[in-house]
């Protein structure tokens, strides 16, 4: 669905993957990549854009950030660095990092998903592999030698 | 409570997709990446692979993380630049540019029985002038033995010449450069050895050979983007050789001291690269 507001801006519907609507100037949803070329298709001109990979509460956040990167231009940097500080700690744990990093993965929005990449490892930096595992169910497929082999090739980078 | 559960069922089903995993390690530190190998085979294999080294390098280019110092003790060894053992830093933004330490004291060389110099440096690797020639990475502690004929890039006849080693983005390759005495011509010629081709080139003709009187040094040479440059002695210009494009190109010294002597490389303070 393609409305206009009062000052002209054109607006346009997005939908979550649980049904829920957002409607947001067109400035603000092209800041994806995957949404602007959707809308450059001609696919927002009827009814909303479907995103199935993205929740509702995920895609409100990403709508935050888009809406904060369109309206400030460059000159307030050093504002928009501190925001961005503020939105990722407000993320709170590793598990909705994640799901915002699969969103601006898939929306294809390059600020965000380098933003929200680099809180993730500054997260895991100091952490030990096992730890690591713990955070995303990843799977220790090694034996228990091939482990201290790989182990013993970087020693240093245990100590 | 129940909005918690049902996000940690999600994470428990859901596995990350290997592009995100990319994503976070190319901000990783170097050390943090190395730990992480053993996390899993694909983890490993990622960490590996020349694709996410690229992304990484760019990466850190991009946020100026690079740049690390190397301070090199000798023991035993009258050349301070002979490596004994190695202590790195690398420079920490979130401390306002100071340098925080990434290994010390360790030795990477210490079953050698000469010590080790260092050539020259390029995307955190360094030439060392063990024979042959080998390419160490101080960081991941791997070490590559070049084929026998890059040494003729710095050696000749017993002796070892200056050298630089440098990334050209044009062929995306990895070059040493050398300059050394072709004593059958009386003059000097340049080498240029090709890392990934393992292709040695020799420049023959190069800018001041064929002017009498005017055998640069050795050392009286810069290489700058990929182009050498050296002085010409009587007329104080300056003389530029593209080594892409075989092309000369020739600068006027500006007149800016009283004696309008040239200063030397040496304590040329930068040359941009």
């Amino acid at each position: 669905m393609s409305i206009t507001t009062e000052n002209n801006e054109k607006m346009i519907t997005l939908m979550s993957s649980d049904g829920e609507e957002f409607v947001v100037e067109e400035a603000v949803a092209a800041q994806s990549q995957t949404i602007k070329h959707l809308i450059e298709d001609g696919c927002s001109t009827e009814g909303s854009i479907p995103l199935p990979n993205v929740t509702g509460r995920v895609l409100s956040e990403v709508i935050q950030y888009c809406k904060k990167h369109s309206s400030s231009d460059d000159k307030e940097e050093k504002e928009l660095e501190a925001w961005d500080a503020e939105f990722v700690k407000a993320a709170d744990d590793h598990v909705a990092l994640t799901d915002l990093m699969m969103a601006a993965n898939f929306l294809d929005i390059k600020g965000l998903l380098d933003l929200v990449a680099q809180t993730l490892a500054n997260m895991i930096t100091g952490k030990s592999p096992e730890e690591v595992r713990r955070m995303w169910n990843i799977k220790n497929d090694f034996t228990p030698e091939e482990a201290e082999k790989v182990r013993k090739e970087n020693q240093w980078a245990f100590e | 409570m129940p909005q918690l559960i049902v996000r940690a069922t999600m994470s428990s089903t859901i596995s990350l997709p290997l592009d995100i995993v990319t994503d976070i390690l190319r901000c990783l530190p170097v050390k943090s990446l190395l730990r992480f190998r053993c996390a899993s085979q694909t983890w490993r294999s990622l960490v590996d692979s020349s694709y996410l080294v690229k992304l990484h390098l760019a990466r850190s280019i991009e946020e100026n993380k690079l740049m690390i110092v190397f301070i090199t003790t000798s023991k035993g060894v009258e050349d301070g630049s002979f490596i004994d053992s190695v202590d790195i830093y690398a420079v920490d933004d979130d401390k306002d540019n100071g340098l925080i330490q990434i290994k010390q004291r360790f030795q990477p060389f210490k079953s050698r029985k000469r010590g080790t110099r260092i050539l020259g440096s390029c995307n955190g690797m360094l030439v060392l002038d063990h024979k042959p020639l080998e390419i160490w990475n101080p960081l991941t502690e791997k070490c590559y033995t070049l084929p026998a004929q890059s040494s003729s890039v710095v050696y000749r006849h017993g002796f070892s010449f200056r050298s630089y080693f440098y990334y050209d983005a044009s062929s995306n390759t990895h070059k040493l450069l050398g300059k050394v005495p072709d004593l059958v011509r009386d003059t000097y010629e340049l080498q240029l050895y090709n890392l990934e081709t393992d292709h040695l080139t020799t420049v023959h003709r190069w800018p001041l050979e064929e002017d009498e009187g005017c055998l640069c040094e050795p050392e009286d040479f810069v290489l700058v983007n990929g182009a050498v440059v050296c002085w010409k002695t009587w007329d104080d210009d300056l003389v530029a050789f593209d080594l892409r494009t075989d092309e000369y190109y020739q600068f006027q010294f500006p007149d800016v001291h009283d004696d309008a002597s040239w200063p030397g490389w040496d304590e040329c303070t930068t040359s941009v690269h």
